[in-house]
């Protein structure tokens, strides 16, 4: 018989029970919630491990796993946390690094996102930055793989707009216009809005994630010598495992072993590479007066450009026969060279990359040459600019710097440049 | 305790309602929560269509919530002698025609504003003829930033030599200030809180927009059409300077952007 | 009246299948699936809860550690929510608070069980749509899911959906589409349902007249759906097409994507905003009449009186279904249309409020000169009443399309929605809740509960919502990851820190709910047939009803809201009763009493 007692107690129990896995769900929820989040650390680079093994190792061979543990306890002892920024000033030496960051510019900058008091916001790179380019400064934010072309890593030390010569750091000047103009054409946006000392605190950041990168980078490279043996003394590490509360002498007589092991790299390599890029900005000599468009000679000097550009410059092989952007297709940034020149590595297979993905590496991308007809500039469209990309090159990318040509045939071709966008289409 | 009830639904509306004029009359501290600055000649009347409307609500609202606590209040200590009316044809008569009345009011009187802000496109003389003004600043909205074009020397836009700049726009006070909008690739939306414009900008629609400053200040110009994950930083500053300063600001942009800055970096380089 | 024997007669008629999977999951009788529909939707409302608070943290303390999701998805980030995952969030909470809350809870759950139940049926007209109806739901909870699974790569592209945005990025914004397309064609054969239901299967006597103002706003529901959900399902078909099928309805020519030339058709993307409001605009709609409905028939049952101008009230109801397809362009004032079409729109809107308001007016009338009972369904019913003259208020502030232009896409915006479904249709629920819960159940819910829980859901839902009429009145954009960058909002961060704290009140308070909910499925005190001396058909049989709802088929003799107040006798005069000698009903249902 059917009973309606039945039905309701049936029901009844059921929905008790979907209730009661619901509490105990959101009980484990808050539960496992609960607790503070450890402070984020610096991603080790991991594409650069699997490099070296690759390049210095046979088969399956690796390197030791405590090397991996050095080497993060040494760039922590060096460089600090992503909440504590560390820098190593090299005090009391003769080439100290006071004038390449300023440690109160990185506290800013470093940290996550807060504002005092008086309306000074802090955790700027974690508010404006982390989402592309990474906690790590690794470009490997949670938006990265969206990006085209992909957030740059400063790891490599390497960067495209720049007033200074290839394998030359760039200029504070250089960092702070790319930050306050964006890169036109670029998921990077212009943070004109923001006041000055935050970007200066922006720019100091990108230095240290820069030569903390590059450091590690360095560390690693030095891994192949070692033939097994402990990259530091092993007392040192352990007493820097346990020392990174240290204060006072211990931490001096600390500082100074560390700086015997491994000053030499700081001090010879790295360093005085970023404290001489003033000296080597490229200087742009004086645009012939027919670059301007009012000027009787500018179609005489646009049409030299032009010639130059389908000649003795030979533009067109990347940029196309009409300039947009048509030509090499093949090539890759220097970014993504880095491991993917690896022995074995197939750009067309992924199979044969697939480890180097998981450890962190973004699916490789061909490098797309400018597409002249557009007058998006990603550097900046000024004469003065487009000079230095011509002259100098871009730095990481397949385009070249051309020593071939004398300045007045690099002004031709940037006046053509220029000219493109608003070339008829027959000519 | 019964009564109670109709108590809380007088005092939380009510209470809601009068924190609202305070913040509307603009009584510290209180009077920041409340329309921004306006600086656009046309926005006035907005701020006024907004005023109006609200002074609507608020009688409608206090009266509603008055009647409803009293209807409640009374109807708590009721014993057993419920009317029983269940319609009165003159009341519903005269409580459809009064919002009636009010609302086809409100139509009518919002269509000047509507009609000085957007129907009325600025005209200019030139050659002694009148005729619409053409844009001044083109207008480049991106994922995520806006990108602004002025003419250069030659006092056209969309040829080589417009000066290009990005999260800033100058623009002069005083007179008709034409923006043509346009996208490069989502659904954005130039809004300047201050100015009292907003406009979605589609991709494939060219749009105007205009606005008549009064006043040199700085604003900031945000975007209200969700438009991706930078959505929030997709912000620009509006600088709004007399027209004089604005032609120094021009050309020193021209220069800066061609032939001046060869001749500051030849100057440069000579040492 | 429904005998032992009644029931024991109808097990035996056949039509019942046995097994526990066809009673209880599979099952066709309707209030099964109504049931099923609430006992979804009010899970998903604790998802779509905890979602809005995730939000109301990022705006209170942005980029802080947020709690638990922040352990749980972003460890590496310090805790701190990445803005594409902010923006799924208010993505997602809107998809499940519209399409998996409100719609469900009033269209699927309440209409479900309260349709055949009001009209004296057996059942719906299609039992086995009806069941499909509901299991349609389950692959788009399905679909959900699997987009939520993806994290900060989620749909991102508000619950509009706006083109490009929707169709050039994001890869689980597919499952969105798919998702939203099984709810729609869930609607439609819910709705298709209801329709055939009300107009073929009343009890004889219940004309069109004597429907109870629950049974109007569904049906007129119904019809909406019926009218505007395929326009939906269509647009929602052509993205997809456009995501995957290489066309282009929405995807203009030329845009630059990160640097890269994506050259298309010739689509427009304003093409995509008029068919997407051409539904959602009725789809606010659908989330209030039957809200509406449901509050004019508890309202009249708490006031012991009978309903102030029925018939006025259904052609309001009538007239806002009617209205409410020619006023979707109020969504686009500022979207590039053109400025005349707009006044047109202006125009319609501000018409709408008309029947809005004369539905308040009556309500307010009902309330005068009443007999009020506080009981937890009356608290929650005035509470709407005024929720809704608030959310209404602040639509005619936005009607005016130069109004509109400062507060259009600003938490103004947000505000008034939220008024609206929160505060009303929301409150109707809970009201809905506690009223029909014996007749579900057979059981009451705990009255000291219900009104605490009334009370700290009043004040804090007024606390969360009213002060951002403010924000939107100082330009504040919705949608905003921290809005906080912009100069001119930072010192709108205390007033969201307010809110925040207001809006955990409130989530608190809804605990209350759940505990007096789950508790008195277990414990609460037995319900009687009539507990709160209602008219209507469906307190003429058992709580909870048997399989078949009435023993025997009812005969209706008058309208629902007839009530006595001579000495001596019950105040209330159900439906079903036959008409007496010394009746005052006059002649028949259809001459409501009034004042000549």
């Amino acid at each position: 018989m059917w009973s309606k007692q039945l039905h309701r107690f049936n029901l009844v129990r059921t929905l008790f029970q979907q209730g009661c896995a619901l509490i105990a769900l959101l009980a484990w929820m808050s539960m496992t919630g609960c607790g503070k989040v450890p402070a984020p650390e610096f991603r080790f680079n991991e594409v650069e491990w699997l490099k070296q093994q690759k390049v210095h190792l046979s088969g399956d061979e690796t390197f030791p796993d405590n090397y991996r543990r050095e080497i993060g306890t040494l760039t922590t002892a060096l460089f600090g946390t992503p909440d504590q920024p560390q820098f190593p000033f090299l005090e009391g030496e003769d080439t100290s690094a006071r004038g390449i960051v300023d440690l109160e510019r990185l506290r800013r900058a470093a940290g996550p996102v807060f504002s005092n008091r008086d309306g000074e916001s802090y955790g700027l790179y974690r508010a404006h930055c982390a989402h592309c380019h990474g906690i790590t400064g690794d470009g490997a934010g949670s938006t990265a793989a969206a990006v085209q072309p992909y957030p740059r890593d400063f790891r490599l030390g390497k960067f495209k707009f720049k007033s200074t010569p290839l394998r030359r750091p760039p200029t504070d000047d250089d960092l702070t216009r790319v930050i306050r103009e964006g890169i036109p054409g670029t998921a990077m946006p212009s943070f004109r809005t923001l006041p000055n000392e935050d970007v200066a605190a922006l720019v100091d950041y990108v230095k240290y994630l820069t030569i903390r990168g590059e450091f590690e980078r360095r560390l690693l490279a030095e891994l192949s010598n070692l033939d097994g043996q402990p990259l530091l003394p092993m007392p040192l590490v352990s007493a820097l495992d346990e020392g990174q509360q240290a204060s006072g002498d211990d931490r001096r007589v600390l500082d100074e072993q560390l700086s015997m092991a491994v000053g030499e790299w700081l001090r010879e390599d790295i360093l005085p590479r970023w404290q001489r890029r003033e000296r080597h900005i490229i200087a742009v000599p004086a645009p012939p007066p027919a670059i301007d468009p009012s000027d009787p000679q500018y179609s005489q000097l646009v049409t030299t450009g032009r010639t130059l550009f389908y000649g003795k410059a030979n533009c067109l092989q990347c940029h196309g026969d009409t300039g947009l952007g048509d030509g090499q297709q093949d090539n890759y940034d220097d970014w993504t060279n880095e491991w993917l020149k690896s022995p074995g590595v197939d750009p067309l297979n992924r199979s044969t990359f697939r480890d180097f993905l998981s450890a962190g590496a973004l699916h490789p991308r061909p490098v797309r040459p400018r597409n002249l007809n557009v007058p998006v500039y990603r550097g900046g469209g000024q004469w003065e600019t487009l000079y230095r990309r011509i002259a100098a090159g871009i730095e990481g990318t397949p385009m070249p710097s051309s020593p071939a040509l004398s300045s007045d045939e690099i002004w031709a071709v940037v006046a053509y440049v220029l000219s493109m966008p608003y070339e008829p289409l027959t000519r | 305790m019964q009564r109670g009830w109709s108590l809380l639904f007088l005092i939380v509306p009510v209470g809601c309602g009068v924190v609202y004029l305070l913040a509307a009359l603009g009584i510290p501290p209180l009077d920041k929560f409340w329309l921004p600055p306006n600086y656009n000649q046309t926005g006035a009347s907005i701020d006024r269509l907004f005023g109006l409307t609200h002074v609507v609500a608020a009688v409608v609202l206090f009266g509603t919530m008055g009647a409803l606590s009293w209807f409640c209040w009374a109807g708590s200590l009721r014993e057993r002698t419920s009317s029983l009316v269940a319609h009165h044809t003159a009341l519903e008569v005269v409580w459809s025609l009064i919002p009636a009345a009010i609302l086809i009011g409100l139509a009518v009187y919002q269509f000047q504003s509507w009609n000085e802000n957007k129907l009325y496109y600025p005209q200019w003389e030139r050659d002694g003829q009148v005729g619409p003004k053409p844009p001044q600043v083109k207008v480049v909205a991106k994922r995520f930033g806006w990108e602004f074009y002025y003419a250069g020397p030659d006092g056209l836009l969309n040829t080589f030599d417009d000066v290009f700049i990005e999260n800033l726009l100058v623009v002069p006070t005083g007179e008709d200030v034409v923006l043509y909008v346009e996208s490069r690739d989502v659904v954005h939306s130039f809004f300047v809180p201050g100015l009292r414009i907003k406009q979605d900008v589609v991709p494939g629609l060219g749009q105007y927009l205009w606005f008549r400053a009064q006043q040199a200040v700085e604003l900031e110009i945000v975007c209200a059409e969700l438009c991706g994950w930078g959505h929030t930083n997709m912000q620009a500053r509006l600088r709004l300077v007399p027209r004089a300063e604005f032609d120094r600001w021009i050309d020193e942009q021209i220069l800066q952007h061609r032939a001046g800055q060869a001749a500051r970096l030849s100057q440069g380089s000579s040492e | 009246m429904t005998s032992p024997q009644a029931t024991a007669a109808m097990s035996e008629n056949g039509r019942h299948a046995t097994g526990w999977w066809q009673r209880f999951v599979f099952s066709r009788d309707h209030k099964t699936i109504g049931l099923q529909f609430l006992f979804s939707s009010l899970i998903w409302m604790v998802v779509g809860g905890l979602m809005a608070l995730a939000i109301r943290w990022q705006l209170a303390w942005p980029w802080t550690e947020i709690p638990v999701l922040g352990r749980w998805m972003f460890a590496a980030e310090g805790g701190q929510i990445t803005p594409q995952f902010y923006n799924v969030l208010f993505t997602m909470h809107a998809t499940i608070m519209i399409f998996f809350v409100v719609i469900p809870l009033l269209v699927g759950a309440f209409g479900n069980y309260l349709i055949p139940l009001m009209i004296g049926a057996r059942d719906m007209a299609f039992p086995t749509m009806n069941m499909l109806s509901y299991w349609l739901m389950w692959p788009a909870f399905g679909c959900m899911v699997v987009a939520l699974m993806a994290g900060d790569q989620g749909p991102d592209a508000g619950w509009t959906a706006y083109p490009p945005l929707s169709v050039v990025y994001g890869h689980a914004q597919d499952w969105w589409l798919v998702g939203l397309v099984f709810v729609g064609i869930s609607s439609m054969l819910g709705s298709l349902n209801y329709i055939t239901t009300i107009v073929q299967m009343r009890a004889p006597g219940m004309t069109w007249f004597r429907l109870p103002m629950t049974v109007w706003g569904l049906f007129i529901t119904a019809i909406l759906q019926a009218f505007a959900l395929p326009v939906l399902t269509a647009a929602l078909l052509m993205q997809l097409l456009d995501r995957w099928g290489g066309t282009s309805f929405f995807v203009p020519s030329g845009l630059v994507i990160e640097g890269t030339d994506v050259v298309t058709g010739a689509g427009q993307p304003l093409l995509w905003q008029h068919l997407f409001w051409f539904y959602s605009h009725p789809a606010v709609y659908i989330m209030i009449l039957p809200a509406m409905g449901m509050v004019s028939d508890m309202l009249s049952c708490g006031c012991r009186r009978p309903l102030f101008g029925y018939r006025v009230m259904v052609v309001s109801m009538a007239a806002i279904a009617g209205m409410g397809f020619i006023v979707w362009g109020h969504h686009m004032f500022v979207s590039g249309m053109s400025y005349l079409l707009t006044v047109s729109f202006m125009a319609s809107t501000m018409l709408i409020a008309l029947p809005s308001g004369v539905k308040t007016f009556n309500w307010l009338a009902t309330l005068w000169s009443a007999r009020i009972r506080w009981t937890t369904p009356m608290l929650f019913t005035v509470g709407f009443i005024s929720m809704f003259v608030i959310g209404g208020l602040s639509g005619v502030v936005m009607a005016a399309p130069p109004a509109d232009i400062l507060i259009h896409d600003t938490y103004f915006i947000v505000a008034h929605f939220h008024y609206v479904l929160f505060g009303s249709s929301i409150l109707a629920v809970f009201a809905a809740i506690h009223f029909w819960f014996p007749k579900m159940f057979g059981r009451m819910m705990n009255e000291t509960l219900g009104k605490i829980h009334f009370l700290l859901t009043y004040v804090f839902l007024n606390g969360t919502f009213f002060p951002m009429h403010f924000l939107g009145a100082r330009g504040f954009p919705r949608r905003y990851a921290d809005p906080y960058v912009v100069e001119g909002f930072r010192d709108l961060l205390p007033l969201n820190q307010f809110i925040t704290w207001c809006a955990f009140g409130m989530a608190a308070a809804q605990l209350i709910f759940v505990v007096n909910f789950l508790g008195s499925l277990i414990v609460g005190q037995r319900a009687e047939q009539n507990p709160w001396r209602a008219n209507t058909l469906d307190w003429e049989t058992d709580s909870p009803p048997p399989h078949g709802n009435f023993a025997a088929c009812p005969v209706v003799h008058r309208w629902p809201y007839e009530y006595d107040n001579r000495p001596g006798r019950p105040d209330f005069v159900p439906q079903a009763m036959a008409l007496m000698e010394d009746d005052n009903a006059a002649d028949e249902c259809d001459s409501n009493r009034g004042v000549e």
